[in-house]
């Protein structure tokens, strides 16, 4: 009935209408991205147009200051945006499952040097552990969905190490040792599957945060290199007050992707962890 | 007389180190026999449980066995590696656990947590793991077994779901059943059912069980021989039947007279033992109900606590109803 169960998580979502329109929101930003190849007017990197062009016929959202459709990098930056959160948030939740996996479940000495590294991690000062990261890395795409991958996973941890500590005391995980099962099956085939809900939920969070570091990163000169296009790549072109007061259209779209983008995930994700909630049925 | 199938001798569990520490079992000895069922029974903290999951060394990180030992088909389990263990526990000595509630996995089918341990004990296959489990769910009392095996924890009754538990804990066919409190949860016809039915299993396998309880009444219905316990200690042991007609033991007739009576229309006050079991009983000498016991001061026999022999297979360590001291076993 495992069919039946997933209903009622459906029909508890919808109840969230707003959390309903983000996600067909999110999707369609997700298709978009995936298609840009197809859609996008224009190839992203190559000029081709005049300078600085208002938003008009041939380019619905005007053209960078080197001639550039705007439109066309807006969708390639989308897919970046959502391609470094996505794969930085599936990292940091994998490496952050598998530790709290261990040091929740093996305790002792190994539990005390994990705990100690998860603390230590999240007691850097963020933003100047990444930036150093990406100074000392060559900034890449491929560096910052490492370096945002590292520095997400201690949240997961200590959550999956919460919830194996009371998961292990519980009798199941008693009777599955005295019926002499493996300790690696207990672990990942017994209890990891009743650790997932809140996982889920958290790593929606680190999805939208990855997103926000992204597009700080980038932002700063740090993360994804021009000429690929990112969201946060994209602000940096609206440093100056002039581009800032009268070339709105280069910075508008990217700025209201990104807010856009996070605010949904984030519904989703209150509405996920309602929806989630055994105690929560009607 | 052949070997008993769990034999526990001077069995001594310390909670804690250094001045911290307490004594929750001393110099425990029980026999569990094959095909028989020997009750455990005492009150809350008297280290019933305790003493049973010290043999699946499942004893929680502050607790140590720190004496006797413990032997299950002639080897010591106090001395076997973990692999070894792992071998004992489930295919060897399975165990039922008091709570129904938490006792199965909320986000697995009753199917896959019963086939797993077949799977690896017995190397079933996954088709021949499940037939055998509908077999041992439809042997439990359960109508519809395939239908239980699809279903999740959740949808099942406590009763339903403690059916499941014993048909889990007997389906690599353990030599020994550990239930600790199988019935406290479940309301009272369940739990005759599901007595009726251990005895039904004990008959069909000729598995030894030992069955902890707080329940006088599942005791006469249920064990063949009966072990009472007080403060960590063994304090008598006889037949079912011997313990239920002749206890020897003031705290066993303490224990027997707090039994409410349905069929007792006086309503009267139920009789209960003043006062609680001491806490940190380790230090006690002589005789630990002392404190507690109608007789304690007038008692000769009060300072000592050695084993007498009530009656042949019926041994205690008070001398009050027996009315000597001596024939020490």
């Amino acid at each position: 009935m495992a069919h039946g169960k997933r209903r009622g998580v459906w029909r508890r979502f919808c109840r969230h209408r707003v959390a309903v329109a983000c996600l067909a929101l999110l999707a369609l930003m997700m298709l978009l991205a995936l298609l840009a190849p197809l859609i996008a007017p224009y190839a992203p990197t190559k000029p081709v147009g005049q300078f600085a062009q208002p938003p008009g016929p041939g380019h619905l959202l005007g053209t960078d200051k080197i001639g550039r459709d705007v439109l066309s990098r807006n969708l390639y930056a989308m897919r970046v945006s959502l391609f470094v959160g996505l794969m930085a948030t599936l990292i940091s939740t994998a490496v952050g499952v598998l530790l709290g996996l261990v040091s929740g479940w093996f305790g002792g000495p190994a539990d005390k040097a994990i705990m100690g590294f998860t603390d230590m991690v999240m007691s850097f000062p963020y933003i100047l552990l990444v930036l150093v990261a990406a100074a000392i890395f060559q900034p890449g795409l491929k560096s910052i969905v490492l370096i945002l991958g590292f520095v997400d996973w201690p949240g997961v941890a200590r959550l999956v190490r919460g919830n194996v500590l009371s998961l292990k005391e519980t009798n199941f995980a008693k009777s599955d040792v005295t019926a002499g099962l493996p300790g690696g099956y207990i672990l990942f085939s017994e209890i990891l599957p009743n650790t997932i809900a809140p996982v889920l939920v958290y790593a929606t969070s680190v999805f939208a945060l990855s997103i926000l570091d992204e597009a700080a990163l980038s932002f700063l000169g740090m993360g994804v290199q021009p000429p690929t296009p990112s969201l946060g790549n994209l602000l940096n072109g609206a440093e100056s007050l002039s581009v800032l007061t009268g070339k709105p259209w280069l910075w508008v779209p990217a700025g209201t992707t990104i807010i856009l983008l996070v605010v949904c995930i984030n519904f989703v994700g209150d509405a996920l962890r309602d929806a989630l909630d055994p105690r929560n049925t009607e | 007389m052949s070997q008993p199938l769990l034999d526990i001798r001077g069995l001594e569990i310390t909670f804690g180190r250094g001045d911290g520490a307490m004594t929750a079992a001393s110099g425990v000895s029980l026999a569990v026999n094959e095909g028989e069922i020997l009750s455990l029974v005492g009150e809350s903290g008297s280290g019933k449980s305790v003493t049973a999951l010290a043999v699946l060394r499942l004893l929680p990180p502050q607790g140590r066995i720190t004496g006797g030992e413990i032997r299950f088909g002639g080897r010591d389990l106090c001395a076997l590696s973990e692999e070894a263990l792992d071998e004992v526990r489930g295919a060897g000595i399975a165990m039922i656990f008091q709570d129904v509630m938490y006792s199965l996995n909320p986000v697995l089918t009753i199917g896959r947590q019963m086939t797993e341990g077949m799977r690896r004990h017995l190397g079933l296959s996954r088709a021949d793991a499940a037939a055998r489990a509908a077999q041992l769910l439809t042997r439990t009392g359960l109508r519809d077994a395939a239908g239980t095996m699809k279903k999740y924890p959740h949808q099942l009754s406590g009763g339903m779901r403690q059916r499941v538990m014993i048909a889990m804990a007997v389906s690599c066919g353990p030599k020994l059943l550990i239930a600790d409190e199988p019935t406290t949860a479940l309301d009272v016809t369940i739990q005759l059912q599901i007595m009726r039915m251990l005895k039904q299993l004990r008959d069909d396998t000729g598995m030894g069980i030992l069955l902890i309880t707080h329940d006088i009444g599942l005791v006469a219905e249920t064990a063949d021989r009966v072990a009472v316990m007080y403060a960590g200690q063994c304090v008598e042991q006889a037949p079912a039947e011997a313990l239920l007609t002749r206890p020897a033991h003031a705290y066993t007739r303490a224990l027997m007279r707090s039994v409410p009576d349905a069929r007792d229309h006086r309503a009267t006050r139920l009789l209960s033992i003043p006062g609680s079991v001491p806490e940190d009983y380790g230090q006690l000498a002589g005789c630990r109900f002392a404190p507690r016991c109608p007789h304690g001061p007038e008692c000769p026999w009060r300072e000592r606590d050695e084993f007498i022999q009530a009656e042949p297979g019926h041994i205690t360590r008070c001398a009050w109803y027996v009315g000597r001291a001596d024939h020490a076993v």
